[in-house]
């Protein structure tokens, strides 16, 4: 069964899936039929022949990536997800902030790892519109509390 | 004082429902403690040793008589009658009930405050000079930028979980008294050499806590248009690049120390070179309108013969209202006018505490002689700024009767203290009972006042929250085998020439606290030269002789 998602503001059906981490078994071409989120670090490694391919493509950043790296590949990707390994650990707030303001990216950002309802106004005001939230959120009281405030120094 | 437009309130008001909220969720068990702990931080309510404490945010110390009297009800009505004045210009209740905490914020609203980022690892509240806008030697008034800051940093998507907290100083006059070489971020308003136009130097990468740093220039001059986007472009730097693996090298001088401030800075340049003309940009307008919030007052032409007059005789009359004249005022920018410190340190109480009473007296007081404001000082004093010479007798009358016209200011009974073991969960030591102990010991105001100008800040513990690093004599309560022992330090300051205090040697015990300060001071006496302070001896003569003398 398919997982699903918030994504903007509404609960969604989730259509990718992550790359096993070390599956060696995926092939490249694989990777884009099946809609699967391919690590940073094999995208810039089979970077040529995915590009080559037709697909949906979908990439998945760590928190101590360098999204700037990206800024080539903006125009083919189609999702970006952004890790958050711990809730408190904010570097993909910048992370997600840069490819919208820096690279102009436009396609889904999604968030993952330890994302819980209390963060996605953040997340959501830093560019993130999507989110696969932590097992056991309540995803009724998450899309309920997208937006605790209606105004915004920023 | 800035006034909140609709939206501000708003923002506010749905912050205080965003937080009853959480708080019900928490307490009917849909959040678990692991998940409420941020969402508390992040409105500056710890779980202390007695109850939850919440620290009120007072933004760059500024505060009205009727902010006064709100704080003076929540002592009254959720606490147990009293609050503690902080070293942020915050105050903190010690004794509240988690379930009482939305309506405590929620009356805060009435009044355009709330505790918004006092605590969590985000930008916490700006402080600045207590004698901003009055003070003779200032530049220009710091606090419009500050409220600048406040309004950027007030739920700031991007950095509301940095590595660690992040703490922001801004100064407009010679004299620092804003600690800003202390600071995470530093701002000092500077006049350009060749233009004279007024902006920034920012300084980077101070602060206190487990490992002391004094700031580094990372800008000479900024002009102020770019206050916010420079801002943001170290805020960005530190929360991709901060250490996030261990908590006592994750604040940003580990950072700007590990590359280096000239790495650090190029790093920042680049950043700031892709935003600096974008939507942070600060137009001339937005700083007029801005400073029309922060206006002096209309001050009243004083007929200056008849007021002086008057106020020499009074001085005549009352050698102990002319003890307090000396100690507890100073000179106003504008004559006819004077500035008030009031002291928050009798001998008797806890340093920087301030009962219900207190406070809604000296907001009365305000209302009477000081245009109804009030400031909060680093040094955990209130401050009356523009009270007409004509009126400082009445004053000093109303301060007596609540005992608040103790004449120690800027003596050794003034004290930096944290609260200590008493209420806090990180501390090793007390504090307050020290700061008893040095009361006791030193009630001879005689001697105070000749020993002259001293600065005593103590902490429980080595995060530091009482300043010792930069006390020109500091207390480091450390724990040793489940005993109070405390490190002494002299030679710190947070002025212009900021430095960091030298350790004299081994630590010494709970009871000898006091006689250690006693030593050190008689041994100034001995030595100082003539108009020479503390501290301008201690860095004369270097820690040698305070050494031997504590030692022998």
């Amino acid at each position: 069964m398919r997982k699903t998602i918030i994504k903007d503001d509404e609960l969604v059906e989730d259509r990718w899936s992550l790359v096993p981490p070390a599956d060696e078994t995926v092939s490249k071409i694989e990777c884009l039929t099946k809609n699967l989120i391919i690590p940073f670090e094999q995208w810039k490694q089979d970077r040529e022949s995915l590009l080559a391919a037709d697909g949906q493509k979908g990439v998945f950043i760590s928190n101590d990536d360098d999204v700037l790296e990206l800024a080539n590949d903006i125009a083919v990707l189609d999702l970006i997800c952004i890790e958050f390994p711990a809730a408190g650990d904010g570097r993909g707030y910048s992370q997600a902030k840069l490819l919208r303001d820096r690279l102009g990216f436009t396609k889904e950002i999604r968030a993952i790892g330890e994302v819980l309802t209390d963060q996605l106004f953040l997340m959501r005001r830093s560019g993130i519109n999507a989110f696969d939230l932590q097992a056991g959120q309540d995803l009724d009281a998450s899309l309920e509390r997208l937006q605790p405030f209606s105004v915004s120094y920023q | 004082m800035y006034q909140y437009s609709p939206e501000d309130q708003r923002l506010v008001n749905e912050r205080v429902m965003q937080f009853r909220d959480q708080t019900e969720r928490f307490l009917s068990g849909k959040l678990s403690e692991d998940e409420f702990r941020p969402l508390r931080l992040m409105n500056g309510l710890y779980i202390q040793r007695h109850a939850p404490m919440l620290r009120v945010a007072i933004p760059y110390g500024l505060l009205s008589s009727e902010q006064m009297r709100m704080l003076a009800h929540i002592s009254r009505k959720y606490d147990q009658g009293y609050g503690h004045l902080t070293t942020r210009q915050n105050m903190q209740f010690n004794w509240l009930e988690l379930k009482d905490v939305p309506d405590v914020l929620a009356d805060l609203a009435t009044v355009e405050m709330h505790s918004i980022q006092t605590s969590g690892n985000c930008i916490r509240n700006t402080s600045s000079d207590q004698l901003a806008g009055v003070a003779k030697d200032e530049l220009e008034d710091p606090r419009p930028y500050c409220e600048m800051i406040r309004q950027w940093s007030t739920l700031h998507p991007e950095f509301s979980f940095l590595p660690r907290k992040f703490k922001i100083a801004v100064s407009g006059s010679k004299s620092d008294r804003a600690a800003t070489q202390v600071h995470d971020i530093g701002l000092q308003l500077v006049k350009h050499e060749e233009t004279n136009e007024v902006g920034f130097k920012v300084l980077v990468g101070g602060g206190l806590g487990r490992t002391p740093v004094i700031g580094k220039v990372i800008k000479n001059y900024l002009p102020k248009k770019y206050l916010l986007s420079y801002l943001e472009a170290i805020l960005r730097i530190y929360n991709l690049a901060g250490r996030r693996d261990n908590k006592y090298k994750a604040r940003i001088k580990i950072l700007v120390n590990s590359l280096g401030i000239e790495a650090f800075t190029r790093q920042v340049e680049e950043e700031w070179g892709h935003i600096r003309d974008g939507s942070l940009l600060i137009e001339d307008a937005n700083i007029d309108e801005m400073q029309k919030y922060f206006q002096p007052f209309n001050y009243a032409k004083q007929p200056d013969t008849g007021s002086s007059q008057e106020l020499s005789e009074k001085l005549a009359a009352s050698p102990a209202f002319a003890i307090w004249y000396r100690q507890n005022t100073q000179e106003h920018k504008v004559s006819g006018y004077r500035i008030v410190t009031i002291s928050a340190k009798a001998p008797e109480e806890a340093p920087g505490d301030l009962t219900d009473k207190q406070m809604d007296g000296v907001a009365e007081l305000a209302d009477d002689f000081s245009f109804s404001r009030m400031r909060v000082t680093h040094e955990q004093n209130l401050v009356l700024a523009d009270v007409p010479e004509s009126k400082l007798h009445a004053l000093w009358k109303g301060l007596l009767s609540l005992d608040l016209a103790t004449p120690n200011v800027g003596t050794l009974t003034d004290m930096i203290c944290c609260p200590g073991l008493d209420f806090c969960s990180l501390a090793n030591a007390s504090s307050i009972p020290i700061a008893r102990q040095i009361n006791d010991r030193f009630d001879d105001l005689d001697y105070l006042y000749d020993i002259g100008e001293i600065k005593v800040k103590m902490s429980g513990c080595m995060n530091a929250c009482g300043h010792h690093h930069v006390g020109h004599i500091g207390i480091l309560g450390v724990d040793k085998k489940g005993e109070e022992w405390y490190q002494i330090t002299i030679g710190g300051s947070a002025e212009e020439e900021t430095s960091l205090g030298k350790i004299i040697g081994p630590s010494v015990a709970k009871e000898n606290v006091a006689e250690t300060i006693a030593t050190l001071l008689k041994t100034y006496v001995e030595r100082r030269e003539e108009q020479e302070t503390f501290l301008q001896s201690v860095r004369r003569l270097g820690v040698a002789p305070f050494k031997e003398a504590v030692y022998a």
